[in-house]
């Protein structure tokens, strides 16, 4: 089947059906409906303001820095026990106010991922990421957000970006800019908490719809993205508390392992990297210490081990993973094996590598040897064909 | 409450293609019109500013795919993936209802996220990156779900066989 044989099949499945009587109208009702609903919202906003105000000791204080009355943020956050906001709303208005986007002074910083308005009222908050404390180099990261662009500065970046690409944007675009945004309901977002010497905190919302991020009642363009800029010196902070000798060789797990093909049983590939990875970065992003390999044979009984080795001999292997596993967002990725999705046949062969990086972070990759031949990618699970290369360096370790 | 100057006109005009993917997203009529007018209302408000734009009906298009994602993130968050009701279109001719059947059954086997990966890209034949733009992804998620659904949808039974029947007839 074409690719212009399925859209011909797909368009002419379609009904033709009559438009409803009043299209309009019914268009007009739900307008209504949503201007009544988004002003309940504004009134519930005030009263929880009012209320913020009244509990300053438990809320998001003002800090030092900019003007008095700058530090609204996005609005008060309640700040949970793990010093992250409790809930925020899910979009957040932009606002192109020149000033600091951030006080100075910040003794620590948390990204944290929180629920949003558009999260169902029960949600359980043990499925959020572990919130992240950077506590050196506080500056430098306080320095990142108050450097990221406003409107007038990104429009400038945009469009030198698009003019060496060949492309002119026309001038209407700059006033779309941050505004005119996709409308995912997210269910959950990330924000950064600044913490000051006096105890107060300074939220700083990410805006997954318009790439922006929001505080002190100013929004700025998360380009560089402040995640990446947060992440890496995160990744660096964690390397430089870890004595590489504390750091144990992986070895092979005892006892019965479950695959997770098809992810029938809910699992996917151990991913502890990806605590310090970029959204940028391919998989391996800090020093690799140790690694084992382990090829286990599908019997009656299960998978059983039958081959392991466990080095702290790592030439070559970050090369090779972040090949086999590069920055997700690159255009071009290893090909897919569709072998590896739900409904495809259960590995009869395969082999389990462990990698212990400097962080002493601990990631999975598994290599189905056959009838399928896939590496599962850490954290996912979705299945690439394997590079020569990985093969090799798996029958050269393990003899 | 009197609508915007031209957004009458453009619901006349061009509803009709937009619920098209309203449908092969939802897979079901009062869903797929129900989707519709939630982007429409959506867009009433800021009308002015997205028709000067020079292509609303791409923004509606966009609003209508992510408010659909959006959908699918809340009120269908529980949703178990299965086959579709059996319907009888009684204004079709049996023709028409076996490709409906076979699309939709074809349709529901995908995830959702797949599913509107396969409507823009070969349906409203965006490329990569503008798909990866609309859904708000990575052009890598976009290839490994086009790819997926292709092969879910090229070894579907219901539409494999409607394939051949057509190729055949």
């Amino acid at each position: 089947m074409s690719d212009e044989e399925l859209r011909r099949i797909l368009v002419e499945a379609v009904p033709d059906e009559p438009a409803p009587p009043d299209r309009m109208g019914q268009i007009a009702s739900r307008v209504r409906r949503r201007r009544i609903a988004v002003g309940a919202g504004g009134a519930a906003v005030a009263v929880a303001v009012a209320v913020v105000i009244a509990l300053p000791t438990v809320l998001t204080k003002p800090g030092p820095g900019p003007a008095p009355g700058d530090r609204s943020a996005t609005g008060p956050a309640l700040l949970g026990p793990d010093a992250c906001p409790e809930r925020l709303p899910d979009r957040v208005t932009f606002v192109d106010r020149p000033g600091s986007l951030v006080p100075d002074g910040a003794d620590r910083a948390v990204l944290c991922e929180s629920p949003t308005d558009e999260a169902e009222p029960g949600f359980d908050r043990r499925t959020l990421p572990e919130p992240r404390v950077l506590t050196r180099d506080i500056e430098g990261f306080v320095a990142a957000l108050n450097a990221l662009p406003d409107r007038e500065r990104f429009w400038q970046v945009l469009r030198e970006r698009e003019a060496a690409k060949g492309n002119s944007l026309p001038p209407e675009v700059k006033d779309t800019l941050g505004e005119a945004c996709t409308l995912v309901g997210y269910t959950t977002v990330p924000s950064f908490v600044l913490r000051y010497p006096d105890g107060a905190s300074v939220v700083v919302q990410y805006d997954q719809n318009c790439g922006t991020v929001t505080s002190n009642g100013r929004t700025r363009f998360a380009d560089p993205n402040p995640i990446n800029t947060f992440i890496r010196q995160y990744r660096a902070q964690i390397v430089r508390d870890t004595d590489p000798a504390s750091v144990p060789t992986p070895t092979c797990p005892a006892g019965t392992v479950r695959t997770p093909y098809q992810q029938r049983n809910g699992q996917v590939p151990r991913d502890e990297m990806s605590r310090h990875r970029g959204l940028d970065e391919p998989l391996v992003t800090a020093a690799l210490l140790g690694i084992a390999a382990c090829r286990y044979t599908v019997g009656p009984g299960g998978p059983g081990l039958v081959r392991q080795a466990s080095s702290r001999d790592v030439t070559g292997w970050a090369e090779i993973l972040n090949a086999q596993f590069p920055d997700q967002s690159q255009v071009q990725q290893p090909a897919h094996a569709p072998c590896a999705d739900p409904g495809g046949r259960p590995p009869q062969r395969f082999d389990l590598v462990i990698a212990v990086d400097a962080a002493g972070a601990t990631s999975e990759i598994w290599v189905y040897r056959g009838p399928c031949h896939a590496a599962l990618r850490p954290g996912s699970g979705s299945g690439s064909v394997p590079s020569p290369a990985l093969i090799d360096k798996l029958e050269t370790l393990l003899g | 409450m009197p609508a915007p100057d031209g957004f009458a006109e453009f619901v006349t005009g061009r509803s009709r293609a937009l619920l098209r993917i309203a449908w092969l997203l939802t897979g079901d009529s009062g869903k797929a019109e129900d989707l519709l007018q939630t982007a429409l209302a959506r867009v009433w408000p800021r009308w002015e500013r997205i028709a000067s734009g020079g292509n609303p009906e791409a923004y509606v298009r966009r609003v209508m795919i992510t408010t659909y994602v959006s959908w699918w993130r809340r009120r269908w968050r529980f949703e178990t993936p299965g086959e579709p009701p059996e319907t009888v279109d009684r204004a079709d001719l049996a023709g028409d209802s076996a490709t409906r059947d076979a699309v939709r059954r074809a349709l529901a086997g995908l995830s959702r996220q797949q599913r509107a990966v396969v409507v823009l890209r070969y349906v409203e034949d965006l490329s990569i990156a503008e798909t990866a733009h609309v859904l708000g992804c990575s052009a890598g998620t976009v290839k490994v779900q086009a790819g997926r659904a292709l092969a879910a949808l090229r070894t579907n039974p219901h539409l494999r066989l409607f394939v051949t029947e057509e190729v055949g007839s």
